[in-house]
């Protein structure tokens, strides 16, 4: 690993007035350029929070979050964001007018464009698939146009929130595949949100545990040293989830631990 | 083709059950049958004063929708677009709307006298509620990752506005004028209670007074037919012309 290049440092955050119990305490976190990072935890312990900051969606009310040495004050094309849902896409636009929506609106030329666009959608094996309205295509198709749409901006951070929870097993495990290639060939830094251990055993370079909110924090990184492509059946792969698995499970716990005690 | 059937048997049905009983219960003075109606209305079109009064009032009824229909449209993206226009604005919005335009007649005709021009602001009157309301409701509904990802990709607020905010909610914008058109068409006849000497309000009004059942109901169907032309045309140019932002592409 490199030097930090996107970094949290003692962030908190709350929804709400300066009474509400905060989201997210102390949060500090860094991770180095071209890194796979996954952030995993129980169910509303802030992971999106946590990415939503980054993108710039949301502001710290303390703390600084960075990337190559700059402050994050708001979106920018430096952090693409792929989102759960369908419904960040355009369902007016097809999918090639999607992809290329963050170059249109940078004002680069059709030709440039449409050159661009055509790489991207070939890359995610979209490229018959151009003329196609969101609705015409699959879910995991629709995913491949949010990452392709990230991909022609640029973007040096993906930040990708439970980008494959909504899809059947067979999908998501392709397209971690694919995602996988994707990065072992552009090498982006990527934040990726899951809630799904061997998911995020799959994918990462290191894993972040988060622990049960609210004031919800890094309870642990847990680095993932084997090598690509993984294998769920692979004892190493085995041992790893056990062992994120104890950690997660404990947080869990401690989530139903607290629900049980705000019940009246 | 089946639909066009059931519409067709479903046309003759009404008109045998209304020929049936305006034969049976009524004097054909008070209730006339359809086939007194259709004769009255030949003899109008020959006469050319139905063609004379349905173009005056679909006219009046073309100029205070299109007029109403722009306030609306602006008046809803404003409202949605910004908390503040909201509440500045709702408070008036949701007063005025349950006034009927009919209480407007008198202050319209002391303010813009009694020519063409009080006629189209009663009808401009009623129009914006329902596109302001259903543009507005557009406009906050737009899914808030649609705007990150927009946001994301470097889009300024402007481009968000325009590429984003105004194609998502477009859907909410027709159903608002659909709404408002049928209301345009209501306010007509009351409109054309202000002095008017043409029109199908006019023709209904003053057919009243000569007990005219006949061609009040000439006035009532010619009314209608051209409210279900319109709203037909509508529906078939936003479909055709916005397929893509309706899903109809």
């Amino acid at each position: 690993m490199g030097t930090a290049f996107v970094e949290f440092e003692g962030v908190t955050f709350r929804f709400g007035g300066p009474a509400s119990v905060p989201v997210l305490t102390d949060v500090s976190l860094e991770v180095a350029r071209g890194e796979f990072f996954c952030l995993l935890g129980p169910s509303g312990c802030g992971k999106t929070t946590l990415l939503n900051l980054l993108a710039g969606f949301e502001t710290p009310e303390r703390g600084a979050i960075r990337v190559e040495g700059r402050a994050v004050t708001g979106p920018g094309v430096d952090r693409s964001v792929v989102f759960q849902g369908e419904d960040s896409l355009m369902p007016w636009l097809t999918a090639a007018e999607n992809v290329e929506f963050g170059l249109r609106m940078a004002g680069v030329p059709r030709a440039e464009r449409q050159r661009i666009t055509g790489d991207a959608l070939r890359l995610m094996g979209l490229g018959n698939q151009g003329h196609k309205y969101p609705r015409q295509l699959s879910g995991g198709m629709k995913q491949r146009i949010q990452i392709a749409r990230a991909l022609v901006c640029r973007s040096q951070v993906l930040l990708m929130d439970e980008p494959f929870a909504a899809l059947d097993a067979q999908m998501r495990a392709l397209l971690q595949d694919e995602l996988v290639q994707l990065w072992q060939t552009h090498r982006p830094t990527v934040l990726f949100i899951t809630h799904d251990i061997a998911e995020a055993l799959i994918l990462a370079d290191r894993v972040g545990l988060m622990t049960a909110g609210p004031e919800a924090g890094i309870r642990e990184i847990v680095e993932v040293a084997m090598v690509r492509p993984r294998r769920r059946d692979d004892v190493e792969f085995g041992r790893c989830y056990e062992k994120v698995n104890a950690i997660v499970s404990d947080e869990v716990r401690k989530t139903l631990a607290r629900m049980d005690e705000a019940r009246p | 083709m089946k639909r066009l059937a059931v519409y067709g048997v479903s046309v003759i049905a009404v008109l045998v059950v209304w020929q049936v009983v305006s034969a049976r219960f009524f004097s054909p003075a008070l209730f006339p049958g359809p086939l007194a109606v259709a004769g009255k209305a030949l003899t109008l079109i020959e006469e050319g004063q139905l063609q004379k009064d349905t173009l005056a009032s679909l006219g009046r009824v073309l100029s205070g929708f299109a007029l109403g229909s722009i306030i609306g449209v602006a008046g809803g993206f404003a409202i949605g677009s910004s908390g503040l226009v909201r509440n500045f604005l709702d408070p008036y919005v949701h007063f005025l709307r349950f006034i009927t335009p009919i209480a407007w007649i008198s202050p319209v005709m002391i303010w813009f006298g009694i020519g063409e021009t009080s006629k189209v602001v009663l009808i401009t009157y009623t129009t914006p509620f329902a596109v302001m309301l259903s543009t507005t409701a557009g406009v906050i509904g737009v899914p808030r990752n649609r705007l990150r990802a927009a946001r994301s990709c470097g889009a300024s607020s402007i481009q968000i506005f325009l590429f984003v905010v105004v194609p998502s909610a477009l859907d909410q914008v027709l159903v608002g004028m659909r709404l408002a058109m049928g209301y345009s068409f209501m306010t007509v006849v009351p409109a054309e209670m202000l002095a008017a000497q043409t029109g199908l309000g006019y023709l209904i009004i003053n057919s009243r007074l000569w007990l005219a059942t006949d061609a009040i109901f000439v006035g009532i169907l010619t009314l209608g037919l051209i409210g279900l032309l319109m709203d037909t045309i509508f529906r078939l140019v936003t479909s055709r012309v916005l397929a893509r932002y309706t899903g109809a592409a």
